[in-house]
């Protein structure tokens, strides 16, 4: 304890030593050596904290900070040691050298343990090119979404003037109608009866609209909530259940090939592409023959993934004319066919939102395949 | 000015659309005699049959085509397509007649060549629209 209170004492005393020129045998060459060469690195020692300062303090987002200034004061102590190893040769500071080696210990110490806590964190850090990397698989992702955003834009675009259409034409009609009803009944005549009818008939198309736009956005809006182990037999059974009188009426036999009996689905959804492709295949039979539909289900050998199939024997289409228009909203290619024109562009939308594919193959008068990849 | 025709024909595939139209074109003497198709290639056949030989000379060759957008089988702009590509009946002048609103039609419709793009339901304004049309 004594030496200790001494030592702090005499801390900036230098004449319990000789300078170090005077202790041993300095030839000039060997002295100068030692001293240049310590200032020198006391110099460069002295412009690296510097240097590093000017860096943080024009970053201000520079990671790990803290040791930043823990590698500034270290080196500046680093720099102060090899400065008064070269002033020892005139002044023997002795004490104070010692002092500071002990500083420069203690921050050596502090720093490497900081760079044991740091430096895995250090590697997480991404070089340019990997930022570079990450920065084009985002915009990647980005314009891809970009692309799906615009698409689902154009098919709402077509859905608002489409379903415009379809509501305005038997508007426009009762508009019409009524004009010539009040014509009528201003001329003293008695209403026609057809016109009536006609008024009846347009009424009931509005209302037919309405109901398949709701029942449209309805399938858009939560299409994927009831996934679920489905079983295909089942679903094709509910489905002639449900839609016997129709079948029955184009004398529709229904065959079944299922190769994969169950798999997981949105059940609505399933049944939603089941029942339009089976509707359709009744719906554009052909009068020449007895109308057949096969439903099929199996494993895609080269993707792995589950294909249905569903083949009749009807009409079929001429697909070198019409294929760009098979699958837009309330088009229908055939005039003697009830429906809306809906059913094919609502199971491709349905389809396709789940990353699946809707194919067709098709010849005149021998029968359409509709294929689903899913 | 020419405000009668000797023959004017509707495609529409509607029958209340089409009726509405008759009683429109009969009350304000716009046409002759009055012809109707359900879709584009009903019209086309039609053209065919009545306008190929000594063309202006047939009463039955419509001077006007009021020709809707949306219908099946052959849509109003394939039909267009088709008839531009012909020579069927060159003196025939197109009208469209539609409840479509949608610009990408109105601008289909011009790119092929129409005299009129009229939106349903026809009028005796719109009529009087139409003649205006044709003697422009």
């Amino acid at each position: 304890m004594e030496q200790i209170l001494e030592f702090f004492r005499l801390l900036f005393q230098s004449d319990s030593w000789p300078a170090r020129w005077s202790c041993g045998n300095w030839t000039g060459f060997h002295g100068w050596l030692y001293i240049l060469s310590s200032f020198l690195i006391s110099a460069a020692y002295l412009a690296i904290p510097f240097i590093l300062y000017s860096y943080i303090s024009r970053r201000k987002d520079t990671p790990f900070v803290k040791v930043f200034w823990l590698f500034i004061i270290f080196i500046l102590s680093c720099s102060l040691t090899h400065l008064l190893d070269g002033v020892i040769f005139w002044i023997p500071l002795y004490r104070v050298n010692a002092l500071l080696l002990c500083c420069t210990a203690i921050v050596s110490w502090f720093t490497v343990f900081a760079l044991v806590r740091t430096l895995p964190q250090v590697f997480l850090l991404r070089t340019p090119a990997q930022s570079e990397q990450i920065i084009a698989e985002r915009t990647f992702e980005l314009n891809q979404s970009n692309q799906l955003l615009r698409k689902m834009n154009r098919d709402l675009d077509n859905y608002v003037y489409a379903a415009s259409h379809d509501l305005k034409s038997p508007i426009n009609n009762l508009e019409g109608l009524v004009g010539i009803l009040l014509d009528d009944i201003a001329d003293g005549k008695v209403p026609e009866k057809r016109i009536v009818d006609k008024i009846q008939q347009s009424v009931v198309r509005v209302q037919g609209t309405i109901k398949t736009l709701t029942e449209v956005i309805s399938l858009e809006k939560n299409p994927y909530e009831d996934v679920e182990m489905i079983l295909v037999s089942d679903v094709l059974n509910e489905i002639v259940f449900e839609n016997e009188e129709l079948i029955k009426r184009y004398n529709l036999t229904i065959k079944q090939e299922i190769h994969l009996s169950e798999f997981e689905y949105s059940r609505s959804g399933f049944k939603s592409i089941l029942y339009n492709l089976i509707t359709n295949s009744a719906k554009y039979s052909s009068p020449e023959r007895k109308p057949e539909a096969c439903v099929r289900t199996f494993i895609d050998k080269e993707t792995g993934k589950l294909i249905l199939e569903v083949e009749d024997n009807g009409l079929g289409i001429d697909l070198n004319r019409h294929q760009n228009k098979l699958f837009k909203m309330f088009k229908r290619l055939h005039d003697h066919v009830e429906g809306s024109g809906i059913g094919l562009y609502s199971i491709k939308q349905l389809i396709e939102r789940k990353g699946g594919t809707l194919e067709v193959e098709s010849q005149i008068n021998q029968g359409t395949t509709f294929r689903v990849r899913f | 000015m020419k405000t009668t025709y000797s023959c004017v024909l509707i495609v529409d595939d509607d029958e209340t659309s089409i009726f509405l139209s008759e009683r429109i074109i009969a009350r304000n003497r716009f046409a002759y005699e009055i012809h109707t198709s359900f879709n584009g290639e009903e019209a086309m056949n039609f053209l065919k049959e009545n306008c190929e030989q000594l063309q202006s000379s047939i009463a039955s060759c419509p001077e006007v085509i009021l020709l809707d957008i949306n219908m099946p089988i052959m849509d109003g702009f394939e039909f267009m397509k088709e008839f531009n590509a012909s020579t069927v009946s060159p003196n025939s002048k197109v009208i469209i007649l539609t409840s479509s609103s949608n610009p990408r039609d109105v601008e289909m419709a011009k790119e092929l060549g129409i005299t009129g793009y009229i939106n349903k339901p026809l009028t005796d304004d719109k009529i009087r629209e139409i003649q205006d049309l044709l003697i422009n």
